[in-house]
């Protein structure tokens, strides 16, 4: 799985980069997107991924208290990887020795790290708005100067 | 929780909020704007007083939402960071000082005010976050209202620079995600001090995929920094928007670039500071040579100083590069002790450099240094004004940029780096030369096409004149006041240079930032909390 992954990041890249490079105003933003969107695969890759694990939720043991309900706080290691699931080449992408669950012995061994995703969420919110900016921008400055050939965009060169 | 390490961030958003709840009422902005700035301004010298600590320095901590350390996202203010603030709330206070009397009405209706502030709080942010994603959400924030201060007005040269500007920052985004998603994958956690801690060299079993991601770290930063090869977004788009705004990212934008470059690399990056010192110090130079050679051969105003900038980026790494290629702890602090003195002689020569360019082109009509001359004649308090900042950026005595320049070669002499130290001294001579030529031409020479008669003498009005005076007190009086500042660093700058000394050693003390922040737990962490449910 991470292989196809990679193999498709590594295209969005390329994918992202030629488009750039275009002299298309359009293509240029299309571009921008392709690149945020392989940024965002790439942590998801980076990041581990644990197909059969469970999500980091763990049951209840003590009596509720004033606190209300307390599960136990999954610190974002993102280590823990199914020690059943045999098929499974180890996700571990480096070469440093990740920490054991200190805050939460009683977390079950096989847990996904939810981190990830989250730093994706954020980041495809930040790229949106930001994208949309641009289009905004882009369009505006294709009205003011009236070509989308970015080779002409170079009166603010000289 | 500590309030003040808030602070900085939330006057600005405050002010920015209330802005926009009295959007209709643009008159309602400006006072709003110069609080929040002063807000920025006391709050950082608060902050600064605090880290400073009667000379023991601290590193304040907040976790928010009282999470313990590595888990939430902390507040981390040390002595670089509380300089920083400092230096952000001046330039802001100046700068909305200065669109008093420079921002026209329309860019005022549509939110220039609320802008300004957000892009305070984006960089405020930056400068005080300790966690590495955090940073990109505050890089952005930063950057999205920088965006739109840039094209707001929507003359065409705007937008042309803004298309550019757009696309590097996003491209240079893009990196710094990606960078950011390879580290969490090695180290598993995003906190700077964690990070330092679990990517410790002595635990390290393969430090090159981590000079990997320090590389593209590097390079994500070098754009926003505006590093040699990666730098001509900045020269393409800083001498498009109105004076306020080039000055306000003159003086701040790039710098948070070098500040986050100065901080991945004293202290999470430590692991071959002879690779990565070597790299950042071929940089600097070749960032100096281009800069200040683009430099030489612009005439237009803004230009020239668009691409001092970049030059000047290149001292300012320097010092950097110097701590790893040397061995001694004391060379070390020097060095950086020379970079963080540069910032803050920078931050305030250049966003005052820009100022007056504004008014040298509200009274010549132009920024094209063919067109402008006979200023000394006519306005000879604005020409010492000029002369000041000009001067002190090209590191003549006994200003602040001599004193800057003096420690950085001193350091690089004592490290036996004579290529930089002789790259550094010859590129002071060429600054000197492009000041030379602005003082030449735009003040000394007479006003072209008046002849010798007076009736040149009368400024042509521009569309911006028609209805605001030419010059005015919230124009003249920043400038003054940071002409009297660089003044004042160089003729006193003994307490700069220990403040900026005691940065460096605790930037270089990467176990007091790590045991600062994650020992700073809000409360006993046997208790389990209870995270909030979705």
């Amino acid at each position: 799985m991470e292989t196809i992954l990679a193999i498709l990041v590594g295209a969005l890249y390329a994918g992202g980069v030629y488009l750039v490079l275009r002299r298309s105003v359009v293509k240029l933003l299309i571009g921008l997107a392709i690149l945020s969107h392989a940024a965002n695969l790439l942590i998801f890759t980076a990041g581990g991924l644990t197909p059969r694990a469970k999500p980091p939720l763990v049951a209840e043991e003590h009596p509720p208290d004033a606190a209300g309900p307390a599960p136990a706080i999954k610190p974002p290691s993102g280590a823990a990887i199914d020690p059943a699931d045999p098929v499974e080449p180890h996700p571990e992408p480096a070469g440093v020795a990740r920490p054991a669950d200190e805050a939460s012995p009683r977390a079950p061994p096989a847990t996904a790290d939810p981190l990830p995703q989250a730093l994706i969420l954020t980041a495809i919110v930040i790229s949106f708005a930001v994208l949309a900016f641009s289009l905004a921008l882009m369009q505006r400055a294709y009205q003011a100067v009236g070509t989308d050939d970015l080779d002409r965009l170079n009166t603010t060169d000289r | 929780m500590n309030l003040l390490l808030v602070l900085p961030i939330l006057i600005p958003l405050i002010a920015a909020a209330a802005m926009i709840v009295a959007w209709r009422w643009p008159r309602l902005h400006r006072p709003l704007g110069v609080v929040g700035a002063a807000g920025v301004l006391l709050s950082g010298s608060a902050l600064l007083w605090s880290a400073w600590n009667g000379g023991a320095p601290a590193v304040l901590v907040t976790q928010m939402g009282d999470w313990p350390a590595p888990f939430g996202v902390s507040l981390v203010a040390d002595l670089l960071s509380a300089i920083m603030v400092v230096l952000t709330g001046t330039v802001g206070l100046a700068v909305a000082v200065y669109s008093l009397g420079s921002i026209d009405g329309p860019r005022e209706a549509y939110g220039y005010h609320p802008l300004l502030q957000v892009l305070l709080m984006g960089v405020c942010g930056a400068f005080l976050t300790g966690d590495i994603f955090n940073l990109y959400v505050w890089f952005e924030v930063m950057l999205m209202a920088s965006f739109v201060l840039l094209a707001l007005g929507g003359e065409r040269s705007q937008l042309e620079g803004a298309v550019k500007y757009v696309t590097l920052n996003l491209i240079a985004s893009a990196i710094f995600l990606a960078a950011i998603g390879i580290l969490y994958g090695i180290a598993g956690t995003l906190n700077l001090a964690d990070l330092a801690q679990k990517l410790d060299p002595a635990r390290l079993e393969r430090p090159g995929l981590v000079l990997t991601v320090s590389m593209l770290f590097l390079t994500a930063f070098g754009i926003k920094a505006a590093v040699f090869p990666l730098f001509f977004w900045l020269p393409a788009s800083y001498h498009t928007p109105p004076v306020a705004v080039s000055a306000l990212f003159a003086g701040l934008l790039t710098k948070v670039g070098v500040y986050a470059i100065i901080r991945v690399f004293t202290l999470v990056f430590v692991q071959d500071p002879g690779y990565t010192g070597t790299l950042i110090l071929a940089g600097a130079a070749l960032t100096m040579v281009t800069g200040v050679l683009g430099a030489a051969a612009q005439h237009e105003f803004r230009r020239i100083l668009s691409f001092h900038i970049v030059s000047q980026i290149g001292y300012m790494i320097m010092g950097l590069g110097l701590v790893g290629r040397t061995k001694s702890p004391e060379l070390q602090t020097l060095a950086l002790a020379g970079s963080i003195f540069y910032i803050v002689h920078h931050i305030i020569v250049k966003t005052n450099l820009f100022l007056v360019s504004g008014v040298a082109q509200r009274l010549g009509g132009s920024f094209e240094l063919k067109k402008l001359g006979g200023l000394y004649r006519d306005h000879p308090g604005l020409a010492m004004l000029f002369l000041i900042p000009a001067l002190s950026l090209a590191g003549v005595p006994p200003l602040s940029g001599f004193f800057a320049k003096l420690i950085l070669i001193q350091a690089g002499l004592r490290a036996g780096e004579y290529l930089i130290v002789g790259v550094a001294l010859a590129v002071g001579l060429l600054t000197l030369f492009s000041m030379m030529k602005i003082w030449a031409e735009a003040f000394w020479k007479a006003r072209p096409g008046a002849g010798d008669g007076e009736e040149g003498a009368a400024p042509p009005a521009g569309p911006s004149a028609v209805h605001r005076p030419l010059t005015s007190p919230a124009l003249l009086g920043p400038i003054a006041v940071f002409a009297a500042i660089t003044v004042a660093i160089g003729l006193g700058g003994r307490p700069v240079f220990s403040l900026a000394e005691a940065a460096a050693r605790q930037l270089l003390d990467r176990r007091a930032y790590i045991a600062g922040v994650l020992s700073e737990r809000p409360r006993p962490p046997a208790e389990p909390k209870a995270p909030e449910q979705p």
